[in-house]
């Protein structure tokens, strides 16, 4: 591999594609649209619309920090069976506190808080509920969880909700909305924009002069990769530096962003080098699109087992999980060296099915 | 020395014989022409010859190097013009030949100096887009040219150019052959080899069914004879072959006779129809 000649490609390319007004658009999408939420939403948490229930015969301190958030409708209720009329009808969630709550934090053994979800209401004051418990137990712990929370359907409030459908750790409403937009950016210029760098030069036979240049077919295809990373990362810096993205274990998300921009890019290479028209990429990208998002976008919803399954064997799970993680400032050291494994995995896998089919078309 | 030596080349495609076993060398300096209708495997054997292609069977080397073994330094000894225009039509002329000479890495100025060559320094900074065919021909060339390439292969590279802009390019092959590059031609334009091969091939289904020079070709399958228009709105037959014939043909000439002589020497389009039985533009 020369260097020299992968760097004079993605070069031409990195110019070349802000020209392109289909390709130029793809990539600030995900940018305009984080800066247009921001404008129209402003520094609304949403939390105003919500109504949350709790019944603390301890008086806990759990309760007293719920009291403390403006904006939040609290309604304390004297008796479990009011907590569960409450989530029947208005309430988004109903928090049912144990008398000992705080006597057993204190001691160590890690309660259980539970929480019935109104199903009714939308995925949004869900995942709101979901940011306010877990803001209040880390609030109260120092360097560890010090209470379990258990998620129970109101619908059926005897059925304790799956463990393995819904994700279980914490969770930010700020950080679930940074980090569909970098899903986006990254899977937008990952399987759109590559593919399509790739195959303009087949369309406008630009690729036969490449292939008569020094220019060898996988130094071809590193240029595009380097363009897509390039790409990748600069509307990623910009998402991040629009939102914040600063905080929370900011080198655990460099990493991640770039072992998922580097999976997106090899897949948008496998695609440019197996199809050969801008229609066939049109047709083909929004589908691998909404595979490779759908982890990101369901990961915080109650899901089928199978559904569920399915979306845990996408690699874009680990990414999105990882991000959510890293931009809290939760990650495990772990947890995130597996998930960058599944990651580095995954684009190994992905490079090595490029390199076959490049080396096949060079027959 | 020879620039171009192939050897019994041949190249399928799943179930069809594209080429099939070709042999013809090209020697320094010439202009060979690869002429046969569309189909008949001048375009694969061109793509094999340029390292684009793995020939199926056979052999061949170009400006010296093997064209299978050898691809990435035969990559740099070769230029291409295609059938296609395919240019960076976002790009300016001048970028679309700076990005090509970082490819090839040449030298600083090459640009200047071949943007130059084919006249088109005025219209350097343009979008190529804003470019008409002709023009676009030319940078093609001048891209072909930046490394100083020992072949060059031109494919079809007068198609769909009006007169005027063919001929100027009729005419820059011509001023690259007087400076010694090697080139090889494919074109389905019988005149156009005429005037610019020193020796060409006929491709039919993928198999050269003739090669030698224009003139020998021609005097092979054409008759020794003229056709002679006489003032009176006849029109006689002579045959060169013949002493009678020649002898009347200088006694209607002495009288003032004659109003035109027509050489009845065949054309490149009917020795190809003699041969194969079908035209050139089947």
């Amino acid at each position: 591999m020369n260097l020299r000649t992968i760097l004079t490609i993605a070069r031409k390319d990195i110019v070349d594609a802000v020209r392109n007004r289909y390709l130029f658009l793809s990539m600030i999408l995900p940018v305009g649209m984080s800066v247009v939420f921001r404008l129209v939403f402003g520094g609304s948490t949403g939390v105003e619309m919500l109504r949350v229930a709790v019944y603390d015969p301890g008086s806990s301190r759990i309760t007293a920090g719920l009291r403390e958030i403006p904006d939040l409708n609290l309604v304390e209720v004297d008796s479990e069976e009011g907590l569960r009329e409450e989530v029947g009808e208005d309430a988004s969630a109903g928090i049912l506190v144990p008398p000992d709550f705080d006597a057993a934090m204190d001691a160590g053994n890690r309660p259980e808080l539970t929480v019935y979800m109104n199903r009714g209401r939308g995925g949004s004051e869900q995942m709101m509920v979901r940011e306010i418990v877990y803001q209040q137990i880390w609030a109260l712990g120092e360097d560890s969880t010090p209470a379990d929370v258990v998620w129970k359907d109101s619908l059926s409030p005897i059925e304790e909700a799956e463990g393995g459908a819904v994700r279980e750790d914490e969770f930010r409403i700020e950080s679930y909305l940074l980090v569909m937009f970098l899903m986006m950016s990254l899977t937008m210029t990952g399987t759109l924009v590559v593919p399509l760098l790739l195959v303009e030069e087949k369309e406008k036979h630009t690729m036969e002069f490449l292939l008569v240049s020094p220019a060898a077919p996988a130094e071809i295809a590193a240029g595009k990769a380097l363009t897509g990373m390039a790409y990748a990362g600069l509307s990623a810096g910009v998402l991040l530096a629009l939102n914040g993205g600063g905080s929370g274990d900011w080198p655990a998300t460099i990493v991640a962003l770039f072992l998922g921009a580097l999976f997106l890019v090899m897949i948008g290479l496998l695609e440019g080098s197996l199809l050969h028209t801008t229609m066939q990429i049109n047709t083909w990208s929004p589908i691998i699109i909404l595979v490779l998002l759908a982890p990101s976008m369901l990961g915080v919803i109650r899901l089928p087992a199978a559904i569920d399954a399915f979306v845990r064997a996408v690699p874009t799970y680990y990414l999105a999980n990882l991000l959510e993680e890293s931009l809290s400032g939760r990650t495990t050291p772990a947890e995130a060296a597996a998930q960058l494994a599944i990651l580095a995995g995954g684009a190994a896998a992905v490079f090595a099915a490029v390199v076959w089919v490049i080396r096949r078309q060079e027959r | 020395m020879r620039a171009i030596n192939a050897t019994d080349l041949s190249r399928s495609f799943k179930d069809r014989l594209a080429v099939q076993n070709l042999s013809f060398s090209v020697e320094e300096g010439e202009v060979f022409g690869l002429l046969g209708p569309n189909g008949a495997g001048k375009t694969t054997t061109i793509r094999m010859l340029t390292g684009q292609l793995i020939p199926t069977s056979g052999k061949a080397q170009v400006a010296g190097c093997d064209v299978v073994r050898e691809r990435r330094v035969l990559r740099t000894r070769i230029g291409v013009v295609f059938e296609y225009q395919n240019l960076y039509e976002r790009m300016s002329g001048r970028e679309n030949l700076e990005f090509a000479a970082r490819l090839f890495q040449c030298e600083g100025g090459r640009t200047g100096e071949m943007l130059e060559r084919v006249g088109l320094t005025d219209r350097a900074a343009d979008p190529i887009r804003s470019y008409s065919n002709g023009m676009k021909q030319r940078l093609l060339i001048a891209r072909a040219l930046l490394h100083r390439p020992k072949v060059l292969f031109l494919d079809e590279p007068t198609k769909g150019l009006d007169p005027t802009a063919a001929r100027r390019i009729r005419n820059l092959v011509r001023e690259l052959a007087g400076r010694g590059v090697t080139i090889l031609l494919t074109t389905h334009y019988m005149e156009e080899a005429d005037r610019l091969c020193e020796r060409l091939a006929f491709l039919d289904e993928g198999r050269i069914v003739a090669m030698d020079t224009p003139r020998n070709l021609k005097a092979a399958h054409g008759r020794p004879e003229v056709r002679a228009e006489m003032k009176n709105g006849e029109s006689r037959t002579i045959r060169l072959d013949d002493s009678d014939d020649g002898r009347k043909l200088g006694e209607w000439a002495s009288r003032g006779q004659i109003l035109t002589v027509h050489s009845a020497e065949a054309t490149l389009e009917e020795v190809f129809l003699r041969l194969t039985g079908k035209g050139l533009s089947e």
